[in-house]
């Protein structure tokens, strides 16, 4: 029944709540579920996955991270970027930097490239040179869309 | 085996991760994910039960425990294929471990260490995509 009973509200509230807990990703903490670039490991292409990341080492081409990307002091990346949220602490010798939510730059880090970002934070010491700009949700999905399509 | 590896040192292709290029590492790397191109590595390769790999591998040492859809290992020591397995290509190894229930398509054959330095350093078929600074679509 969908018309009627007035106490269906909340049985509807604990479906939504169930739907929501089925289908709101669990965080991966999990040390397996991270993607790992370490140092001494150079990657040239295209990636995409569903995980976290966290690069030490070089990676040139295309990114997309539907989770956070941890770019770490000795990293050194080239190439275009497409990441919910973005720690750089690394070298970026250039491209682009797409975020779909938070980027934040930190100390210590350098950048040449350009800069697309909802929310953007920036630590003393951060070099950066190059353009940035505010992109929405729906411009973020398309420009990732031909690497986030990799995952399909 | 030594099992006093450093696993902040090793790289992980995790599952739920596509990768299609280059990877050359010094160092061991993992891969649970999807695989595709080309694969130089100086230390071990272990993949995961739901790895996929497609495209040549060249490392030392080699556990793989997934699916090589089509490519060619050439192994400086040993590759060892684990129970439940699926690998189509060829194998160049040094030494050869097979577990039952590993499913094996394509050649098998022994490599001489001439054969393995030449492997190694055979220029990538693959390249790098252009950064989209123009905005041009692949």
């Amino acid at each position: 029944m969908i018309l009627g009973k007035k106490n269906n509200v909340s049985e509807e509230t604990f479906k939504n709540e169930q739907k929501i807990m089925a289908t709101t990703p669990i965080p991966s903490n999990n040390m397996n579920d991270v993607n790992r670039i370490a140092l001494g490991t150079k990657l040239v292409g295209d990636m995409a996955s569903e995980n976290d990341i966290r690069i030490d080492g070089d990676f040139e081409g295309r990114l997309y991270c539907a989770g956070r990307l941890v770019v770490g002091e000795k990293a050194v990346l080239k190439g275009d970027f497409y990441c919910a949220d973005i720690d750089f602490s690394g070298t970026m010798k250039g491209g682009n930097i797409y975020a779909k939510q938070t980027l934040s730059l930190k100390s210590g880090c350098t950048i040449e490239g350009n800069l697309f970002f909802q929310r953007f934070q920036v630590e003393l010491d951060s070099r950066f040179t190059g353009a940035c700009k505010v992109i929405g949700e729906a411009e973020f999905n398309k420009v990732s869309a031909p690497v986030s399509a990799m995952l399909k | 085996m030594d099992n006093n590896v450093n696993l902040n040192e090793v790289s992980r292709i995790s599952a739920g991760t596509a990768f299609k290029g280059e990877i050359t590492c010094t160092g061991d790397i993992r891969v649970d994910g999807k695989f595709d191109g080309r694969l130089n590595s100086k230390g071990r390769l272990v993949a995961g039960e739901k790895a996929v790999m497609n495209g040549d591998v060249i490392c030392q040492n080699v556990d793989f425990s997934g699916k090589m859809d089509k490519g060619t290992f050439y192994v400086a020591d040993t590759l060892s294929l684990k129970s439940g397995c699926s690998v189509t290509g060829d194998l160049r190894y040094k030494r050869l471990q097979v577990d039952l229930d590993a499913k094996i398509t394509g050649t098998l054959s022994a490599l001489t260490e001439s054969e393995f330095v030449k492997a190694a350093a055979e220029k990538p078929v693959v390249k790098a995509e252009k950064s989209n600074d123009t905005g041009k679509e692949e």
